[in-house]
C-alpha cells in the first residue's frame, strides 16, 4: 500500500545544533501528543528544529506558511469541481491529522485569529477535527502532532494569538544561539572557515542591539549563513555582508551607512 | 560653506553603538576650542568642527572608533603626579597604541580605517612633534620602517615579547606604559628638543586629546565647554523616589512606570481656544534609556466656534483626494470574500458550494458573487497637523503654496475620505513651545456629526508658529484615541514637514528617538501611526 505521506517525509538528517534541552522537551511533549508553540526571532532555527525533530521521530512534516489570507478552508479543505462533478480535497491540517504527520503552522500569528480557532478541537483531549462541509469528524492519527511558530516581535495590530489558542500549547522560547554555537552553525551551513564564521557572528550580534535605533530586527543566523555562502563563492567579506545583511536589513540610508561602516570594521 | 552638524550624520551614533555598545551624545566642538581634537567625556563626545566632505566622513568614523576603543579597552584615569608634559603626551601616545591594538584584534577592519591617517614622514626634520607622529606610526604598523634610534627604542619597548604571526602577545599594561613613557621622555630631554605646547596637536588627526586619561586637568588649561554645547537640560531629580511615592516630574522611570502614565492634570469647560484639558506625558531620553516621568504638558484647547453660516471650504483637489485614498486603504483586507447576490466576479467557494448543493438536491444559496469594498469599516482615525513655524515655508515647486497650505488640503481630503467610508475621525493641530506647552487645537472631534461641517474654516484659520515635539503629539493623539470605543482599528495620521525640534532640546537626536518610542508605545496599544512628510511629497 502506498504511503500517502511519502512526499512529506524527510530523507536525510537536517543539521541542527542544540542550544539547550529543546530536543528532550520536544520528545516529551510529542510522547504525550501535546501541541507545541515555538517562539523566537526570525531566522534563529525554529523551522530547522522542527525538521530535525520530524526526522528524529520518523514522522512526515506538513508545513503551512500562514498569512493573513489563510482561511479555515485552506487548512481544513474544500470541495473542488472536476470533470466528474465535485470531490472533497483535504487541506494540509486534515491531511496531517488523518494520516499521522506533524503539522507545522509557520508564523501562525500571520493568520487571522478567527481562522486559527479551527485547530482548537485538535489541541485538547478531543484530538478530532470536525469537517462540517462533509459532516465528518476526523479523529487524529496517534502520530499526529501540531506545532506552531511565531516571532513575538511581530505582534502588533491584529497579530496576536488569542489567549484561548495560546493556552492549548506548550511553548518553547528560541533565541539566537551562543556565539560559539552560532559560529559553528554558520560555518557548517555556509562552508566558510571558522574564523570568518566567528566574525560574521560578531557582526550579527552587533546588529541585534539596534532594535530601538530604527532596525526592526538584527541580522538573523540565516542572514549570516547567506553572507558566508556568498563568501565561499568568492565575494569579499565586505561585499557579501552588504548584500546579505546590510541591504536586506534596512532601506534607511543612514542606518545602511552605519551598518556598512561596521561591516568594514569587522573584516 | 555649509556648517557641519551632527544632525546631518545620524549614522554616526548608530555606528558607535554597533562597535562596542556605547551610546554617547555626539556634539561638534565650538570653533574657538583649540586644539581641534576630539574630546571624550563620560556621556558626551565632541568631534572637531571640520567640514562636510567625504574625507571628513571617514575622519569622523576613525575618530569615533578610536574614542570607542578607549571606552572599551582604556585604563582608569590616573594622576599626573610627577610626569612632565612631554611624558604625559607619551603616556597618551602609548595608550592610544595599546587600545588600538586591542580594538583591531576584536575588529580587524579598523586597521584599514585608521591606517590612511598615519602619514608621518621620516624625511622631515625630527622635531618633537614629528618624532611623536613617527612613533605613533611605528607602533600602529610594526612593518613601517623608521631609522630614528628613539623611535626604534620606543617600538622595542612597546613590543617586548611580540613575535610576528603569534596571537598571544599582549600590549603593555598601564603601569608599564607609564614606565616606558618616563624612559622615552628622559631620552627626549637629552636630545634637547623643545615642545611648543601652544600649537601642539596630537597626531594622527583622528585621535582625541586624551584628557580623559587623567584625574585632573592640566595646570592652567582645561577649557570648560559652553553650556550651549550640552544636550538635553539636566534634571536634578534623578534619584529614585521614596517607595510608594509617585516619581517627581522629570525623574527617570522604567518603561513599566512611564508607559501610559499620562495624567489629566486639569479639565474644564472652555470657550473658544481655551485650554480645556491638560495631559502630563512622559518623554523618552535615549541617553539614559529611561522615560522622564510627566515631562511634557499637552494642552488640549476647545474648538474655535465659526459663524452659523460657515463658508464652505474648498473641496480638496483630485491629487490630494487620490493620496488620501491611498493613505486610508484598509490596514487589513476584508476577512472574508463577501458572498453577495451581485458583484463583478464569482465567489468560487460559493459556486462550488452551490454545485455541491445541486448534486445533493438541496436548496442553493444564491449569493454566488464577490463584492469589492474599500470601507475602513468603522476605523477611528486621528489626523494630526504639525503647525510649527517651519510649515510656513514654501513648498519646492509648490507654485507659491506653503507646507501648511498643502497640509490643510490633505487633512480635509483625509477627513472627507474617512467620513465617506463610515469611519470616525478627529482632526487636531499641534505645536510646542518647550516641553511645558504642547498645544493641541481641536478642529474636529470624534463625536461630531459625519459631515465636514466647520472643519474647512477651522483649517483655514490655522497659522504656523512654535516648534515640533512629535513624540508628545503622538502620545496626546493616542490618549484621545484610546478613549474612543474600539471599532475596527485606530490610527494616527501625522502630517508634518518632518523635523522634530524644540527650543529646549539641543541634541538633534533626542526628539527623533522620543518620536520613535512614542510610535512603539502607540503600536503596542493597537494604534497604528503613519507619518507623512509634506515637504517630501510631489506637488
Amino acid at each position: 500500500m502506498s504511503d500517502p505521506l511519502a512526499s512529506w517525509r524527510i530523507g536525510a538528517e537536517p543539521y541542527y545544533a542544540r542550544a539547550g534541552r529543546e530536543v528532550a522537551a520536544f520528545e516529551a511533549a510529542a510522547a504525550l501528543r501535546m501541541p507545541l508553540l515555538l517562539k523566537g526571532p526570525t531566522g534563529c532555527g525554529k523551522t530547522r528544529f522542527v525538521e530535525h525533530m520530524a526526522w528524529r521521530l520518523g514522522r512526515a512534516l506538513v508545513t503551512i506558511a500562514c498569512n493573513e489570507d489563510t482561511t479555515a478552508a485552506d487548512l481544513v479543505g474544500r470541495w473542488l469541481l472536476d470533470a466528474d462533478g465535485t470531490r472533497w480535497h483535504d487541506g494540509p491540517l486534515t491531511f496531517a491529522a488523518r494520516h499521522g504527520a506533524i503539522c507545522y503552522l509557520d508564523e501562525v500569528v500571520e493568520a487571522r485569529p478567527d481562522t486559527i480557532v479551527i485547530i482548537h478541537p485538535l489541541t485538547d483531549t478531543r484530538r478530532a477535527l470536525p469537517i462540517e462541509a462533509r459532516h465528518e469528524l476526523v479523529r487524529a492519527h496517534p502520530d499526529f502532532l501540531l506545532v506552531a511558530s511565531f516571532n513575538p516581535g511581530y505582534q502588533g495590530l491584529g497579530k496576536a494569538l488569542k489567549t484561548s489558542t495560546r493556552q492549548r500549547f506548550c511553548a518553547m522560547d528560541f533565541t539566537y544561539p551562543a556565539a560559539d554555537v552560532e559560529a559553528a552553525i554558520v560555518a557548517h551551513e555556509s562552508g566558510v572557515d571558522a574564523e570568518l564564521a566567528r566574525r560574521l557572528v560578531v557582526l550579527g550580534r552587533k546588529t541585534r542591539i539596534l532594535q530601538d535605533a530604527g532596525l526592526e530586527e538584527g541580522a538573523s543566523t540565516r542572514m549570516l549563513v547567506h553572507a558566508g555562502g556568498l563568501m565561499t563563492q568568492g565575494l569579499p567579506p565586505g561585499e557579501a555582508c552588504r548584500l546579505a545583511v546590510v541591504a536586506a536589513l534596512t532601506d534607511d540610508g543612514d542606518l545602511a551607512a552605519a551598518l556598512a561602516a561596521a561591516v568594514d570594521a569587522a573584516f | 560653506m555649509q556648517a557641519r552638524t551632527i544632525a546631518t550624520h545620524r549614522r554616526l551614533p548608530v555606528y558607535v553603538r554597533m562597535l562596542w555598545g556605547n551610546m554617547p551624545a555626539l556634539h561638534v566642538l565650538p570653533a574657538g576650542v583649540r586644539p581641534q581634537r576630539a574630546r571624550i567625556d563620560a556621556d558626551d563626545w565632541y568631534l572637531p568642527v571640520g567640514i562636510p566632505t567625504d574625507e571628513q566622513g571617514l575622519l569622523d568614523l576613525a575618530t569615533l572608533a578610536h574614542a570607542a576603543a578607549h571606552r572599551r579597552f582604556g585604563m582608569a584615569p590616573m594622576p599626573r603626579g610627577g610626569l612632565r608634559v612631554v611624558q604625559q603626551i607619551l603616556v597618551g601616545l602609548l595608550e592610544d597604541a595599546r587600545v588600538e591594538w586591542l580594538a583591531m584584534e576584536d575588529l580587524p577592519g579598523l586597521r584599514a580605517l585608521w591606517a590612511p591617517f598615519h602619514v608621518a614622514d621620516v624625511a622631515l626634520t625630527p622635531t618633537l612633534e614629528v618624532l611623536f607622529a613617527r612613533l605613533a606610526r611605528a607602533l600602529f604598523d610594526p612593518a613601517a620602517r623608521d631609522p630614528h634610534p628613539w623611535v626604534l627604542k620606543g617600538r622595542r619597548l612597546f613590543f617586548t615579547g611580540h613575535v610576528e604571526g603569534r596571537r598571544d602577545w599582549r600590549p603593555p599594561s598601564p603601569t608599564s606604559l607609564r614606565r616606558v613613557a618616563s624612559i622615552l621622555g628622559n631620552d627626549l630631554g637629552q636630545l634637547r628638543l623643545r615642545l611648543n605646547a601652544g600649537v601642539f596637536e596630537i597626531q594622527p588627526a583622528y585621535r582625541d586629546d586624551n584628557a580623559h586619561l587623567w584625574t585632573t586637568p592640566p595646570e592652567g588649561e582645561g577649557v570648560p565647554l559652553p553650556r550651549s554645547a550640552r544636550p538635553v537640560e539636566q534634571n536634578p531629580a534623578d534619584a529614585p523616589p521614596p517607595s510608594g511615592a509617585a516619581p517627581p516630574p522629570g525623574a527617570p522611570s522604567t518603561e513599566a512606570d512611564a508607559r501610559l502614565a499620562m495624567e489629566n492634570v486639569a479639565a474644564s469647560d472652555g470657550l473658544d481656544g481655551q485650554v480645556v484639558r491638560e495631559l502630563a506625558t512622559p518623554e523618552w531620553d535615549y541617553r539614559i534609556r529611561r522615560y522622564r516621568h510627566a515631562w511634557c504638558t499637552v494642552q488640549v484647547e476647545a474648538p474655535v466656534a465659526v459663524g452659523s453660516e460657515s463658508v464652505p471650504g474648498e473641496s480638496a483637489p483630485l491629487s490630494d483626494r487620490l493620496l488620501a485614498r491611498r493613505v486610508l486603504a484598509p490596514t487589513h483586507r476584508s476577512p472574508e470574500r463577501r458572498r453577495s447576490v451581485r458583484g463583478p466576479v464569482f465567489d468560487l467557494p460559493a459556486v462550488v458550494d452551490a454545485r455541491a448543493a445541486l448534486r445533493r438536491r438541496e436548496p442553493v444559496d444564491p449569493r454566488l458573487y464577490r463584492e469589492r469594498t474599500t470601507r475602513t469599516r468603522g476605523e477611528s482615525i486621528a489626523i494630526v497637523l504639525d503647525v510649527s513655524a517651519s510649515t510656513a515655508e514654501a513648498l519646492p515647486r509648490g507654485g507659491g503654496h506653503t507646507v501648511l497650505d498643502r497640509m490643510r488640503r490633505l487633512a480635509l481630503a483625509l477627513a472627507e475620505g474617512v467620513l465617506r467610508s463610515g469611519g470616525r475621525c478627529a482632526v487636531l493641530a499641534f505645536a510646542s513651545n518647550t516641553r511645558a506647552q504642547v498645544r493641541f487645537q481641536r478642529l474636529r472631534d470624534f463625536a461630531d456629526p459625519p459631515v465636514a461641517g466647520p472643519l474647512p474654516e477651522r483649517l483655514a484659520r490655522l497659522s504656523p508658529g512654535w516648534s515640533t515635539r512629535m513624540g508628545a503629539a503622538v502620545r496626546g493623539a493616542s490618549a484621545l484615541l484610546a478613549e474612543v470605543p474600539v471599532a475596527d482599528g485606530r490610527r494616527v495620521i501625522l502630517l508634518t514637514d518632518g523635523q522634530p525640534h524644540d527650543v529646549d532640546c539641543h541634541d538633534p537626536r533626542y526628539l527623533w528617538e522620543d518620536f520613535r518610542r512614542a510610535r512603539l508605545e502607540a503600536e503596542r496599544l493597537g494604534i497604528a501611526v503613519l507619518c507623512i512628510d509634506l515637504a517630501a511629497l510631489r506637488p
